[in-house]
């Protein structure tokens, strides 16, 4: 293993200009030769692989995360809603 | 142009048709109530300001969340922003931490375990894992939390997210790049099956 990642880093990349390289992958900023090359690496390093697929999952995971709706529903105090009214009248006029 | 009393109107109805769910969110986001209360109250404020440019064929509700996913940017920009020192050593901890990863030459050291959760699609609508996830986004720096906020939480482009940060093109992937190393390792150690 160590071998080959040794040799996969010197005619590709190393393992963590890759796991840069999938942020850029996925935003289409890769060049032709720079593909070439990232997709040569992950043919061969199982690791890289994974965390190829680890990071999309872990972007579509946040895509969620930012668009989900909490579960337990938490209500402002009446007091809080009544002086921001107040303020959106006082604002307008 | 709508006038004062319609727009005064509109927003009141708005207000108490919306504000507990923009709350709510708020809430969910900050984890204070004092900061999602000063959120949804500067979102109605900067509605009734905006609301000449409301186009009345979209939803009320998705514009006001729109407008409170931006105060909620901000609010972690404001956050980044007053790094001190400390928060600039911690930042300096991640990115030794991320740099340990990996051998002197830059390839991946084998870690004590491997847990295999790439596959698992299902695991986005798996409540466990979306509270790891929130813990681990939550433990990461703020500056890294408002990148990957702005990323995911907003369709801005890459360009004006770095023009808010003001950080290059390269060092925001470096973040994002970074932040995400540390959301696989976090997942990897907290997701046991």
């Amino acid at each position: 293993m160590y071998i080959i990642r040794r040799i996969l880093g010197s005619v590709t990349f190393s393992c963590k200009r890759i796991t840069e390289m999938v942020e850029l992958e996925e935003t289409a900023k890769l060049s032709f030769t720079e593909r070439l090359k990232y997709r040569t690496h992950l043919a061969f390093c199982k690791t890289c692989r994974s965390y190829e697929k680890q990071s999309a999952l872990i972007g579509r995971a946040l895509s969620r995360l930012m668009s989900s709706t909490p579960k337990d529903s938490v209500s402002m105090d009446d007091t809080a809603k009544k002086k921001i009214l107040d303020k959106i009248k006082r604002n307008e006029n | 142009m709508p006038d004062v009393s319609e727009t005064n109107k509109t927003m009141e109805n708005w207000f108490n048709l919306y504000s507990d769910a923009l709350f709510g969110w708020a809430y969910h986001k900050t984890s204070s109530k004092e900061v999602a209360e000063d959120l949804v109250q500067e979102t109605f404020l900067s509605a009734v300001k905006g609301f000449k440019n409301f186009k009345h064929n979209s939803q009320p509700k998705t514009w006001l969340f729109a407008i409170l996913n931006n105060k909620l940017i901000d609010h972690y920009r404001k956050k980044a922003k007053s790094a001190t020192k400390a928060n600039k050593g911690a930042e300096l901890k991640f990115i030794n931490q991320t740099n340990s990863f990996f051998d002197s030459h830059d390839n991946w050291l084998p870690s004590a375990k491997e847990v295999a959760w790439e596959e698992e699609v299902h695991l986005l609508d798996d409540e466990e894992f979306k509270g790891i996830m929130e813990n681990c986004v939550g433990n990461l720096p703020d500056k890294w939390q408002l990148a990957i906020v702005s990323k995911y939480l907003s369709d801005k482009s890459a360009d004006q997210i770095c023009q808010e940060m003001k950080v290059t093109q390269s060092n925001y992937w470096q973040i994002v790049h970074r932040a995400k190393l540390m959301l696989k390792k976090c997942i990897d150690s907290n997701w046991i099956r």
